[in-house]
């Protein structure tokens, strides 16, 4: 097949009617260009809820025991998580209610012992430090009684950092903490009452030996949190397995509700481009009729003029998808700067991925592709008699 | 002219019809018409408008069916041949030459003269030199780069000449091939055919004018589509 001649006529024909080319290419760069930035804002406002919310507070996985009661075989259990090639980290946390006072105001809390270090890698909490510093095993140095609170109830109590706050838990142990770092996470009630300290500490206060509530896991995709589950469930030494799909299944909604907007808005893109594209092609098929006429009278094979127009849409999807990217990037610049959501503690910003460009391209020149099938098909079969004597 | 001999045929048609239904009443465009041109001879086909004379021009091209009858070329018949072997043979067995040129508007002279010969042999730069030495030929060695609206109507025939004539067919088809001219360019013209003729390319030219027809080796005269004179 010779497929440098349709190459050529396309790229003479694109060329020959400005304002019809300059039509389409418009067409499909919005396209592409309003589409990329809509879902990456829409990836950007996912990762915003799962990295304030499942990141935060369940892991992808959360060991626990069903009837609430702590863990005694963290190490155990620990050991056999390190079997899984999917699993990318993990972290014991104990959970312990109690009282923080400061200066003449208290207020219940929940008591949250950390591994400063692995929490690094699961949760990200010091990501979201606004003032002060994050507890860090390799500084604590002798003085293991501080903490880092979240900032809403760093207002309710007046507490800044370096101020001491008095905790006590069980109703048992008061003991003074020095604040040194307040975060600001945005969602899921963790700034208004929770205050991280040292697991070490509460395992040493309390005498606890290869004990927790929760195991915290990272695996290597949290999509795959179910398929997870399933296995890590039959080797467990000790409790149950949660995908943070059952943990905080509101997020799922969320994230399943975000794809649906993208879906739709991806629909309604590419029907925006459809209908003017093949409209324009036939304008374009209709304006060349005679000269298609000529063509096949003088002996262009029926081949070469489908060719052609296919090939113009071809061309046409790559200049216009090319255009559309780069708007589409263009417009994602102008997101991170003035980003969609922009409350003072959550910020939506476009999560731009390979993903969030690929898919709005691929659909948009496919459907480009699509829409000039109709008109190269009649172009194909033009009669040249009527297109030339037109009878 | 003078008296030629010959006696190769290139195209017989044999009762030939072509018949089209307007309301309900039948229009015969063309009527059982049996005809043979034969190989360097150059035949004109003369008639009123309606007479049917592009019909046959249509039909002999390969463009358009019979409703009955047939057409041989050098002696094989055209009737059961598929669209894509008629296109073929329009490609490399058949020139045509239109009265408005038709040319492709978005591409230059030379690209349109090499576009055929391209398609024949798909050899780009073999096409093109071809297209350039046909385009020499015709007088238009300094117009190659010119879209057909940068020419007059004279040298866009020249070019459509060219076209038809890249792939040295041995039937050429004019239709009223100086009908859009001027006098001048007319008579350019008319050499260039009696040079293309004299190559030993068939020629079937349909014009309405005595004096082109005269050129001819023989003239045909159509009337309500039939052959009415043969001269």
């Amino acid at each position: 097949m010779k497929l440098s001649i349709p190459l050529f006529l396309a790229r003479k024909d694109l060329f020959q009617d400005k304002k019809i080319f300059s039509l389409i290419i418009m067409a499909v760069v919005f396209g592409v260009g309003i589409q990329i930035p809509n879902a990456a804002n829409l990836d950007g406002s996912n990762e915003a809820i799962f990295s304030r919310t499942v990141n935060v507070m369940s892991g992808h996985l959360t060991i626990q025991n069903p009837n609430g009661t702590d863990l005694t075989k963290v190490k155990e259990n620990e050991a056999i998580l390190d079997n899984f090639s999917w699993v990318r980290g993990y972290t014991a946390r104990t959970y312990m209610p109690g009282i923080v006072t400061h200066e003449e105001r208290a207020s219940g809390m929940d008591i949250i012992g950390i591994y400063p270090d692995k929490e690094k890698i699961i949760s990200k909490l010091h990501v979201f430090l606004v003032e002060g510093k994050f507890l860090d095993e390799n500084e604590k140095g002798e003085q293991q009684n501080v903490t880092v609170l979240g900032d809403e109830f760093a207002k309710k109590l007046d507490v800044k950092v370096g101020d001491n706050v008095q905790i006590t838990f069980k109703g048992e142990y008061t003991i003074l903490f020095k604040v040194i770092g307040i975060l600001n996470i945005g969602i899921g009630g963790v700034d208004e009452r929770t205050v991280f300290v040292y697991k070490s500490f509460l395992d040493t206060l309390f005498g606890f030996k290869n004990r927790a509530t929760e195991i915290l896991v990272k695996t290597e995709d949290p999509y795959k949190a179910e398929d997870y589950k399933k296995m890590l469930e039959k080797k467990l030494v000790e409790g149950e397995v949660l995908s943070w799909k059952e943990k905080m299944n509101y997020v799922e909604d969320i994230i399943h509700a975000n794809g649906r907007v993208k879906l739709i808005s991806q629909i309604m893109t590419i029907v925006g481009v459809l209908v003017p594209v093949t409209v324009l092609m036939y304008v374009n098929v209709k304006n060349r009729h005679r000269e298609i006429g000529i063509l096949i009278a003088t002996g262009t094979d029926t081949k070469t003029i489908f060719l052609t127009f296919l090939f113009e849409a071809i061309l046409i999807g790559v200049i216009g998808c090319s255009g559309g990217v780069a708007l589409g990037l263009l417009i994602s610049l102008y997101f991170e700067h003035y980003p969609v959501v922009d409350r003072p503690n959550f910020v939506v910003t476009p999560l731009v991925s390979f993903s969030s460009v690929f898919w709005p391209f691929l659909s948009i020149f496919i459907s480009t592709i699509a829409s000039a099938i109709v008109p190269a098909y009649k172009a194909s079969r033009i009669n040249p008699i009527k297109a030339i004597w037109g009878e | 002219m003078g008296e030629r001999e010959f006696s190769q045929p290139v195209v017989k048609t044999a009762q030939l019809s072509k018949h089209y239904t307007q309301g309900n009443a039948v229009v015969k465009a063309l009527d059982e018409v049996s005809l043979t041109v034969y190989k360097g001879e150059w035949v004109a086909v003369t008639g009123a408008s309606g007479s049917g004379k592009s019909t046959l021009l249509n039909m002999i091209g390969l463009l358009d069916t019979p409703t009955s009858g047939e057409v041989f070329l050098n002696g094989i018949s055209t009737s059961s041949l598929s669209q894509k072997e008629k296109t073929n043979i329009r490609l490399r067995k058949i020139g045509f030459v239109f009265q408005f040129f038709n040319l492709q508007t978005n591409l230059t002279a030379l690209e349109n003269v090499m576009l055929p010969a391209w398609l024949a042999t798909n050899d780009r730069k073999k096409s093109m030199e071809k297209a350039t030495s046909y385009l020499e030929r015709v007088g238009l060695e300094k117009r190659m780069d010119h879209l057909p609206s940068q020419l007059s109507g004279g040298q866009q025939q020249k070019v459509a000449i060219a076209r038809a004539l890249v792939n040295n067919p041995e039937l050429i088809l004019a239709d009223e091939p100086t009908g859009n001219l001027d006098s001048t360019s007319t008579n350019e013209i008319l050499e260039m055919f009696k040079e293309v003729n004299a190559m030993g390319h068939t020629l079937i030219m349909v014009t309405h004018e005595r004096d082109i027809a005269s050129m001819a080796d023989r003239i045909i005269t159509l009337h309500d589509g039939r052959i009415v004179k043969e001269l």
